[in-house]
């Protein structure tokens, strides 16, 4: 069973607008919907309804942390909703769980519009590792081409503050490309960019709160979803994957799932099981063949395509 | 046969590979034990006798010199075709600059996100997958799969008239080089050290680091055996301007142990 929730608790200050969500104290999204009908490479084959695609505010005080940046097609969702967040906030900053354009396409305009304090990327600072330090000025050079804003480096295991609250930068090794995911230890919420992108809805009101378990949060449908977003985790030695998803459940208490894509994973033993199902659907993988990519590709292909 | 020489052992970017294949991009620079590194962020254009495309945009730190580079090689006769590999910045990340530059061009490929990271320029996005092809004239480009890559959108293309596979972020073997050799191909340089192909595999393929490479040799060479390339282009490494002499050796290379996750003592046999 899925019930959608709109808080009841809205700052009383703050006209929030529909895009914005409270998840928790000081926790909020600003999501954007997307019919799951529309071609995604993200979008999982198969869902009903909306799929949100979120960013996330904490606010505490007068400090804000923005946490990805959402679609440019809900660029006014995005605006509106993080213009109302943001209003009262002295310290205004940013970080991106992913360098991916789905995770931080709009900064450009949000480093203009809304005077960001400093935009955090979670990596390690490796003098030595010469491949992360490329991506690291790569980003660098980007978002300093593209948002004239610098990148701060924040380490894994290290911690931002936010006012009371304090986001932990947690590396993972469910990835495509670099990514982190960020553990919020005052509110006990996990922001889980896109491990666990898939729960749907049927409506735009609000963002999805999913408190209670049902058939989508299977170790089956989570391997779908994993086969779907990262389909090399199929036929290898899926446990140093599992150790890792492992260690997360075992590091920290974890009240809330709050992932870019679909809805939230709310209450800690929902969360405990939805761990235990993630670690069985990378098991399954484990058990699949191996992708062959040059399926569907072959002579007779190739050569109708010179001929078209 | 490369169509410029390099000069004293060094070469820059842009580069002409063939008069219809330009190399270019540039590099990002690093300090590295004391020493000034190199990494390619390449792109490639292709102009052929009635239109002209350009494979990947290149770096936004790099538009400058790709603007004055494609300048040069198709003037006013401008770019018809944007075919970024995959949707990661350094691949498209530039695609509305060069939208707004040629007026006439459509982006082509697996453009399905696209309109949601640029919905501006969704009228101008055409969506092709594996086996298609656009017609450049007296040449097309293929597209073709990915063997291996990092997003899901990523596709690989292969030009027919050079007989180029242009291969997004797979063949970074020679990401790693000094000053002034940036745009030196595979063949004008040392041999690449087996365990250093085998670590720049798997920094650029995370993947890499939890399977064997060697498990996708047979769709590699599957795809080899069927398109016949006579060079591979990567966007993060050098032209490979003889694969028949090189491909085995990259393939020693990544089919070494993993480097950044070594087996476990007692695991498999």
């Amino acid at each position: 069973m899925t019930m959608a929730f709109q808080s009841a608790t809205a700052p009383e200050s703050r006209a929030e607008p529909s895009a914005v969500t409270q998840i928790s104290e000081g926790v909020f999204a600003v999501s954007g919907y997307l019919p799951t009908s529309r071609p995604a490479t993200w979008m999982m084959p198969g869902l009903d309804g909306l799929l949100a695609v979120s960013c996330y505010v904490l606010r505490d005080g007068d400090r804000a942390m923005v946490i990805d940046t959402g679609l440019a097609l809900h660029r006014d969702e995005i605006r509106q909703g993080i213009a109302s967040l943001l209003e009262d906030a002295r310290i205004r900053e940013l970080i991106m769980t992913r360098r991916e354009p789905d995770a931080i396409i709009n900064l450009p305009f949000l480093t203009k519009e809304f005077t960001l304090d400093a935009v955090y990327c979670g990596g390690v600072l490796n003098p030595l590792d010469f491949f992360e330090r490329v991506d690291q000025k790569s980003l660098e050079s980007h978002i300093s081409a593209i948002a004239h804003a610098s990148v701060e480096w924040a380490t894994p295991g290290s911690a931002l503050n936010v006012g009371r609250l304090s986001l932990e930068v947690q590396r993972t090794k469910i990835v495509v490309l670099p990514k982190n995911h960020l553990y919020e230890r005052r509110t006990a919420t996990l922001f889980g960019s896109d491990t666990w992108g898939f729960l749907s809805q049927p409506h735009s009101a609000a963002l999805d709160i999913v408190t209670c378990w049902d058939e989508r949060l299977s170790r089956h449908n989570i391997a779908a979803y994993l086969r779907h977003k990262f389909d090399w985790l199929c036929g290898i030695d899926t446990s140093p994957i599992e150790e890792d998803l492992a260690q997360l459940q075992q590091s920290c208490e974890i009240r809330r799932i709050c992932s870019t894509y679909g809805g939230v994973i709310e209450g800690a033993p929902l969360v405990a099981r939805v761990l235990d199902e993630t670690i069985a659907a990378v098991r399954l993988l484990s058990h699949e063949p191996i992708v062959d990519r040059l399926k569907g590709f072959d002579r007779a292909r190739f050569e109708a395509a010179l001929a078209s | 046969m490369i169509a410029s020489k390099p000069t004293g052992g060094k070469a820059e970017l842009p580069r002409l590979v063939t008069p219809s294949l330009l190399w270019a991009g540039g590099c990002m620079e690093l300090e590295l034990d004391g020493e000034l590194v190199h990494s390619h962020f390449g792109m490639y254009a292709i102009k052929g006798s009635r239109r002209s495309v350009l494979v990947d945009t290149g770096h936004p730190s790099h538009a400058d010199r790709i603007d004055e580079a494609l300048d040069a090689f198709v003037g006013s006769r401008g770019i018809d075709y944007i075919f970024p590999t995959h949707g990661e910045f350094p691949h498209f990340g530039l695609m509305p600059k060069w939208l707004a530059k040629y007026p006439q061009a459509m982006v082509v490929g697996d453009v399905r996100d696209y309109s949601l990271y640029y919905p501006e320029h969704a009228d101008r996005m055409i969506q092709l997958g594996i086996g298609d092809a656009v017609d450049l004239g007296d040449r097309k480009l293929v597209l073709v799969p990915a063997i291996w890559n990092d997003l899901k959108d990523t596709l690989w293309a292969f030009e027919t008239g050079n007989r180029a596979l242009f291969v997004a972020d797979g063949f970074s073997v020679t990401h790693h080089h000094r000053p002034g050799t940036c745009g030196l191909t595979a063949g004008e340089q040392p041999v690449p050290d087996r365990k250093m192909v085998r670590l720049l595999s798997e920094l650029a393929l995370q993947w890499t680091r939890y399977m064997s490479p060697s498990e996708t040799f047979a769709a590699l060479d599957g795809l080899i055996d069927i398109l016949g390339p006579r060079f591979i282009c990567p966007a993060h490494g050098s032209v490979i301007e003889a694969p028949e002499a090189m491909l085995p050796l990259i393939k020693q290379g990544m089919a070494l142990p993993s480097v950044t996750n070594p087996p476990r003592a007692g695991a498999g046999s």
